[in-house]
C-alpha cells in the first residue's frame, strides 16, 4: 500500500462535492425532506436527519454499491452535493451519481479508488453509436490538458499524493450538468491543484476536471434535463452536507 | 362514388397454398431485400429501448441540432393559451416519449380523445368535433368512462383468443345533452417519429397506389383522400389523422393544437365548441409555433428492426406478404423532395402502410365520418415501432381506439376489405401465425 494511500485510509473521511444535472429512482421508504427536497432512500439505504451537522445520513448501505439515496424535482437541470464518506478501514471507495428522466439514466458519474489514484468515470446514454466525452483538465480556469474521442470505459485519474498535504480530508468538489447543446457533463474540482493522470498517460496539474460528453446530431437524443438524481456507494454509509438542485 | 366495396369470397384452399408457397416467396423475398433492418433509410437510428422514438435523425444536419432540442421544449412545454376546453395540457401528454398515445398511467387512461360525429361536419352542435374532458375557466364539459367487452372466439385449429371492444360512458355534460344524431368515436394519438419521411412521399407516389374500384380484381380498393390544398387552393392527398383528413405536418399540427388544446392557430380565429357556438378568438400562435412543431416531427427518426435474419421472422414476413397484408401495409416506398430537408429526400422507406383510405368493415366502424371517408374507412397506418410501443410509452393499445393489445388482436378485427387477409391469417398453422407476429414485433 502506498503511502499517499495510507495516509488517506488514516483520514477519518473523504469529503466529495457532488454536483450533477439529472436522475430518478425509486422510492422505497417515506421522503425525507432535505434542504427543501425530498430525499427517498435507494434499496436497502436508510435515511436519517443529523441537525448537529446539519446532513442527511444514508446508511445501511450493502456492498453491491446499489443502495444510497434519490431526490427529484421535476425540470432540473443541475444538481449539486456535498458528499462525505467515511473512508477509515471501508474497502475502495466506490461512489456513483446518476441523473434519470422519466426513470431513464441518462448520465452518470463514478468515482472508483483504485490504488493511488482516484479513478473519475463518466457513463453518457445521448448517442446511439459508442457514446464519447472529451476530458478537459483546468488549472484555476485556465485549459492545462485536453483530449477527446474517449469511450466511456475510459477515465481519469485524479493522483491521491495530493491528500498528503491535507492529512485530515481529502477534499474535492465533483459537478455534473445538462448543458445548452444537451450533452452531460461530469466536473471535478479541488481544493487546490495536484497531479492528473489523462486517459492518454500524461500528467498534468490542475484542480478541475471535466468530462464533457461529445454530441454528434445525428441519431442523439435530446436530453434536456432530469427529474432525479440517484447516488449510491458500497461504502456502509455516506451523508450529504449539502445539496441544491435547479 | 364509383369504387367497389365488394370483397370477393375467401377460398378455403388459400390458407394450404400460402403455407405452401411460404418457403418460396421468403427466399424471393430475401434475395431481393438488402438494407432491411433501415426502416427509415438513411434516417434510421439504433435504439431499442425507452428512448428509440425520440431521437434525431442519423442524417441531421449538425447546424440543426440545437434547433431541434429547441422544438422539442415546445412539445413538451404546457401552452398557457390552451382552452377553455381541451383533452390536454402539451404535445407530449397525448404523444409520450414521442410514441403513441400518453404514459400507461395518464389520468384518464391510456386513450384520452373521444372524437365527435353529428348531423354536420361539426360534430356535435353543442359539444364539436370532440369530447373534452376539461375546461379552464368554464366547466369541464363531460366526464368519460370507458368500458371493454370482452370477446372470445377460436382460431379454426382450436386455438382461443379473446378480443375486447369499448364501450363509452358519458355523463356530467355541463352544456346539455348529446345531439341525438352524434356517435362517439374513441381515437388514440398517433406516433410522432417518422412523419417527416411520411410527408415528403410523394403525391404522385401515392397516388400510384390507389385503386379505388379494385381494378387489379384483388379484393383490396385504396382510395386518396383529396384535402384542398389551404394555400394553392389544388387538391392534394390527404395523409395524416386517423382518416387521413390533413395533408400536411403544419395542417395536422394546426388541428390538433385546436382540437386537442383548444389552441387557436394561424389563418384560424375558431376554437371549435363552447356553450354550444364556435368561439371567435384571434390566433394565439404564429406561424413559427407551428414551424417548430413541424419541424421537431420530421427531424425524429425511425428505430431499426430488430432480429430481423432470424428464420422465424423471414418466414414470418413471407407470409405477411403472401395472405395479403401488404396489399394495404406496403413495405416500400421511396420518398420524394422536401424543399429545405435533404435528409429526407429520395429515401428507400419502410413504413408498411400505402396511406391510402380502406374500409375496414362494420366491426371497426365507428359511425363517424370525416369527409369522404365514412365511419368504416380507416387510413392504413404506417407500422415501423409496432413492436417498441410497449418499451417506449408502457402500452400499446392498436387500432383506432385502442381496443386491440396486440398486433395479433388488431390483425383479428380487421374486417372489410382485410377480411380475406385475416381469415388467412386465422386459418394458418398455429407456428406459423407465430412467426408472422414475430416479423411484425421487428418492426
Amino acid at each position: 500500500m502506498s503511502k499517499s494511500f495510507q495516509v488517506l485510509v488514516a483520514s477519518s473521511r473523504i469529503v466529495a462535492v457532488l454536483m450533477a444535472g439529472a436522475a430518478l429512482a425509486h422510492a422505497q421508504s417515506p421522503p425525507v425532506v432535505f434542504k427543501g427536497f425530498p430525499h427517498t432512500a435507494v434499496g436497502d439505504a436508510t435515511l436519517r436527519l443529523d441537525p448537529s451537522r446539519g446532513a442527511l445520513d444514508v446508511i445501511g448501505l450493502g456492498p453491491t454499491g446499489k443502495d444510497g439515496v434519490a431526490v427529484k424535482k421535476e425540470g432540473s437541470t443541475s444538481w449539486a452535493a456535498r458528499v462525505d464518506v467515511p473512508a477509515a478501514g471501508m474497502p475502495p471507495l466506490n461512489l456513483s451519481w446518476s441523473a434519470l428522466a422519466d426513470g431513464r439514466r441518462i448520465g452518470s458519474g463514478l468515482l472508483r479508488q483504485n490504488g493511488d489514484t482516484l479513478e473519475v468515470r463518466g457513463v453518457f446514454t445521448g448517442a446511439t453509436t459508442t457514446p464519447t466525452f472529451t476530458a478537459q483538465v483546468y488549472n484555476n480556469g485556465r485549459l492545462a490538458g485536453a483530449i477527446g474521442s474517449l469511450p466511456s470505459t475510459t477515465h481519469v485519474d485524479v493522483l491521491l499524493e495530493f491528500c498528503t498535504a491535507v492529512p485530515e480530508f481529502c477534499v474535492f468538489t465533483t459537478e455534473f450538468h445538462t448543458l445548452f447543446d444537451g450533452a452531460c457533463m461530469v466536473t471535478i474540482v479541488g481544493s487546490r491543484s495536484v497531479p492528473i493522470r489523462l486517459p492518454n498517460g500524461a500528467v498534468v496539474t490542475g484542480n478541475e476536471v471535466r468530462l464533457v460528453e461529445e454530441v454528434r446530431p445525428g441519431g442523439h437524443y435530446p436530453y434536456l434535463g432530469f427529474d432525479t438524481m440517484t447516488v449510491r456507494s458500497d461504502a456502509p454509509s455516506f451523508a450529504i452536507l449539502s445539496e441544491s438542485l435547479r | 362514388m364509383n369504387r367497389s366495396r365488394h370483397v370477393r369470397p375467401f377460398h378455403r384452399a388459400a390458407a394450404a397454398i400460402v403455407v405452401l408457397g411460404a418457403a418460396a416467396v421468403f427466399s424471393t423475398v430475401a434475395a431481393t431485400q438488402s438494407r432491411e433492418e433501415y426502416l427509415g433509410g438513411d434516417t434510421t437510428v439504433f435504439d431499442d429501448g425507452p428512448t428509440a422514438f425520440g431521437r434525431a435523425l442519423a442524417n441531421l444536419g449538425p447546424f440543426r441540432w440545437t434547433e431541434f432540442r429547441a422544438d422539442k421544449e415546445r412539445f413538451l412545454r404546457q401552452w398557457p393559451e390552451r382552452g377553455p376546453w381541451a383533452d390536454a395540457v402539451s404535445c407530449a401528454e397525448c404523444h409520450y416519449h414521442d410514441g403513441r398515445g400518453p404514459r400507461a398511467d395518464h389520468v384518464g387512461g391510456p386513450v384520452n380523445l373521444v372524437r365527435l360525429g353529428g348531423p354536420s361536419p361539426g360534430g356535435d352542435p353543442v359539444y364539436g368535433i370532440q369530447l373534452r374532458r376539461t375546461g379552464y375557466g368554464v366547466p369541464a364539459p363531460a366526464h368519460v368512462r370507458v368500458d371493454w367487452e370482452e370477446i372470445h372466439d377460436r382460431y379454426p385449429d382450436g386455438d382461443g383468443y379473446t378480443l375486447r371492444r369499448p364501450t363509452i360512458h358519458v355523463s356530467a355534460l355541463a352544456y346539455g345533452p348529446l345531439d341525438p344524431e352524434t356517435r362517439l368515436s374513441l381515437r388514440v394519438p398517433p406516433a410522432v417519429f417518422g412523419l417527416g419521411l411520411l410527408e415528403a412521399v410523394s403525391d404522385q407516389e401515392i397516388r400510384r397506389f390507389a385503386d379505388p374500384d379494385d381494378a387489379d380484381g384483388d379484393g383490396v380498393s385504396g382510395i386518396v383522400r383529396e384535402i384542398r390544398d389551404a394555400v394553392t387552393g389544388r387538391s392534394v392527398p390527404g395523409r395524416f389523422g386517423w382518416k387521413a383528413s390533413q395533408p400536411s405536418l403544419a395542417a395536422q399540427s394546426a388541428a390538433a393544437l385546436n382540437a386537442d388544446l383548444g389552441v387557436i392557430p394561424p389563418g384560424s380565429s375558431v376554437s371549435d365548441g363552447v356553450h354550444g357556438k364556435a368561439q371567435q378568438r384571434e390566433a394565439e400562435i404564429d406561424n413559427g409555433e407551428i414551424t417548430a412543431l413541424v419541424h421537431y416531427m420530421r427531424a425524429l427518426a425511425v428505430p431499426a428492426r430488430r432480429r430481423w435474419t432470424e428464420p422465424a421472422v423471414r418466414e414470418g414476413e413471407a407470409l405477411f406478404e403472401s395472405i395479403g397484408c401488404t396489399a394495404c401495409h406496403r413495405r416500400q416506398m421511396i420518398t420524394g423532395e422536401l424543399p429545405g430537408w435533404p435528409e429526407l429526400t429520395r429515401q428507400a422507406i419502410q413504413p408498411h402502410t400505402d396511406l391510402l383510405l380502406h374500409d375496414l368493415g362494420p366491426q371497426l366502424a365507428d359511425a363517424v365520418s370525416e369527409g369522404l371517408a365514412s365511419g368504416s374507412e380507416w387510413r392504413t397506418p404506417p407500422l415501423w415501432g409496432l413492436g417498441l410501443l410497449s418499451t417506449v410509452s408502457g402500452q400499446s393499445g392498436l387500432l383506432h381506439d385502442g381496443r386491440a393489445r396486440s398486433p395479433e388482436e388488431a390483425i383479428l378485427w380487421h374486417g372489410g376489405e382485410a377480411e380475406r387477409a385475416r381469415e388467412r391469417f386465422r386459418h394458418l398453422p398455429r407456428k406459423a401465425r407465430a412467426a408472422l407476429l414475430a416479423f411484425l414485433d421487428t418492426l
